[in-house]
């Protein structure tokens, strides 16, 4: 049967030439765009685009942001979302329906409830009502992290189901019996969670913290439905920076910009697989 | 010993009711009429909301989920009135329904593929695959927009279905599922005489059923939630699909808002309780190794 292996190229060809096209092909020729001054002289500038545009202040400003909310988004995520995989394991019957009602956010088009959003968040929404009603101060509704926060919720309502779903799959590879023994020698709840749980659900923790990071650009949706194409300043991201680029159709800034991106990214993703591959081998 | 399993299961069910919460706040509103939303909701001091809670000259919301009179007024507006937000949802469906059933066509066929070729890089084609997955979508659409500019197909909904319809997301979890898939079956099909081909569709692809099912769930809540792509490619408003215009009809018809969104969250629905079964599997899938 060896021999045949060569038909199987044809199983692949059509996908991978839609990658190639749609995707690496393109990628791999902005770079000319990305070196370029502009698409009338085609004088090539070098890094010249790449300076300009980590000189900016409105790219400084996006940067900023997006790792704040990832850095906000990311672990208060990966906490709930183990917390609650948690419980639902310890969970004894009706779990299928459930992690059915937990997973509906999943499917929600972001824009189908953005209204419940703006009547519990905006300046008349019921939260500052329930503030001044009940006298408290309402004055942090006011401050520029309030819409910072708001997205956090907003995302964490979206996401934190595809993370239980990730973790409660770890969890059911854990052998019971690793817990029983840890009960036999005398072991408590946060021993037994230390060392059995947190120790074998470490590949999982990683997955996690992975599809967290790719997941936590996707709030554009919600900055968009929300607060439209031009949000304040405090939620400006990354994705509004490229997205002005798109609309001033200017491809030596937009492609300098994709490879910042590109090479920041790749970069995330280096550090979580070598890290991963540090803890998996310290544990096997 | 007893109590704590109890805990354990309140706490899920309040996180399953605030995950539901949403849902049913904007089904209750739907079934309100025009006056009562912008009653119970506008910032404005108005003949019809003078009782209620204000402070600093600014009216606050009557949250609530009973309306006060029910009426289907929004529903008929919607469906009898509003050519625009009609056309919108089939621009959704344009756009779904191809990378759908393209995903499904080819991304069995593309994993099954990749995982017979004897090749010493194919990894690295997989390999690609996964880091192209995991990118932004804005990054992605500079490589989109630039194919899009020279295939001449800037304004049209190619420039949206194409890329989506070759995302390597279906390759990864059609192939995540392959590496358990039993060789035998393979091979005994070969022993019976069946060619490659027809070993795959009568041996292999019915095997992968339900992980084609999970992607479908997973490609159609991604796509259905369209909003990245088309604010770059769509340039006429009455072209969007739906999922982008409705931040719109919150400030130009928030009388109307909560029925054209309940329209537009039922396909999405229905796909999920059709494919539920599997989606928890599919997600799993994912975290096997990436």
């Amino acid at each position: 049967m060896k021999k045949h292996t060569h038909i199987y190229w044809l199983f692949l060809l059509p996908s991978l030439l839609g990658v190639m096209m749609f995707y690496i092909i393109p990628f791999i020729f902005s770079i000319y765009y990305a070196l370029i001054d502009n698409l009338g002289d085609s004088h090539f500038v070098g890094l010249g685009n790449f300076a300009a545009a980590l000189k900016n202040p409105l790219f400084g400003q996006a940067a900023g942001n997006t790792l704040l909310f990832i850095g906000l988004c990311v672990p208060l995520g990966m906490a709930l979302a183990l917390f609650l995989s948690l419980c639902l394991q310890k969970m004894r019957r009706g779990r299928v329906p459930a992690t059915l009602a937990l997973l509906v956010p999943l499917v929600v088009p972001s824009g189908s409830i953005v209204y419940f959003w703006k009547v519990l968040f905006d300046q008349n929404g019921l939260l500052r009502k329930l503030l001044l009603q009940t006298g408290l101060s309402d004055e942090f509704v006011f401050q520029s992290s309030w819409t910072m926060a708001v997205l956090v919720v907003v995302f964490l309502w979206k996401n934190v189901s595809y993370n239980i779903v990730l973790f409660w799959s770890g969890l059911v590879w854990i052998p019971r019996t690793y817990y029983e023994q840890m009960a036999l020698e005398g072991a408590g709840a946060w021993r037994q969670f230390l060392s059995v749980t947190w120790v074998y659900l470490s590949p999982t923790t990683f997955v996690v913290l992975l599809m967290s990071v790719v997941n936590s650009f996707k709030v554009f949706k919600e900055i968009y439905m929300l607060y439209g194409p031009y949000p304040s300043t405090d939620i400006y991201m990354l994705q509004h920076y490229m997205n002005n680029q798109f609309q001033s159709l200017s491809l030596p800034q937009m492609c300098s910009a994709a490879y910042i991106l590109f090479l920041a990214v790749s970069l995330v993703l280096l550090l979580v697989f070598r890290l991963q591959k540090r803890v998996t081998d310290a544990y096997q | 010993m007893k109590t704590k399993h109890f805990g354990a299961d309140i706490i899920i069910w309040l996180a399953a009711a605030v995950a539901l919460f949403p849902v049913i706040f904007i089904a209750a509103n739907s079934l309100m009429g025009q006056d009562e939303i912008i009653s119970r909701y506008s910032p404005e001091i108005l003949a019809s909301n003078t009782g209620d809670f204000s402070s600093h000259n600014i009216r606050f919301v009557r949250f609530g989920l009973l309306p006060e009179r029910v009426t289907l007024e929004q529903y008929r507006r919607l469906l009898l009135e509003s050519p625009g937000y009609l056309r919108m949802f089939w621009n959704s469906v344009i756009i779904v329904v191809p990378v759908l059933l393209g995903q499904c066509l080819l991304a069995p066929l593309a994993a099954y593929g990749l995982e017979n070729i004897r090749w010493k890089y194919k990894e690295a084609i997989y390999f690609t695959y996964i880091i192209v997955m995991l990118m932004p979508t804005q990054l992605l659409l500079v490589p989109n927009f630039l194919v899009a500019g020279w295939l001449n197909i800037r304004s049209s909904y190619l420039a949206i279905i194409l890329p989506a319809l070759f995302h390597p997301l279906g390759v990864f979890l059609v192939r995540q599922q392959l590496k358990s898939f039993p060789k035998e079956c393979v091979e005994a099909a070969a022993l019976d005489g069946a060619g490659v081909f027809r070993t795959y569709r009568s041996v292999v692809r019915p095997n992968l059923n339900s992980t084609v099912a999970a992607l479908a769930v997973l490609l159609f809540a991604d796509n259905w939630n369209i909003v990245d792509q088309a604010v770059v490619f769509i340039d006429k408003t009455y072209q969007n699909p739906l999922s982008v215009y409705l931040g719109n009809v919150v400030s130009e018809e928030p009388g109307m808002f909560f029925a054209v969104s309940v329209f537009y969250l039922i396909p999405a629905l229905l796909v999920f309780l059709f494919g539920q079964e599997h989606l928890t599997e599919g997600i799993a899938l994912s975290g096997v190794k990436a």
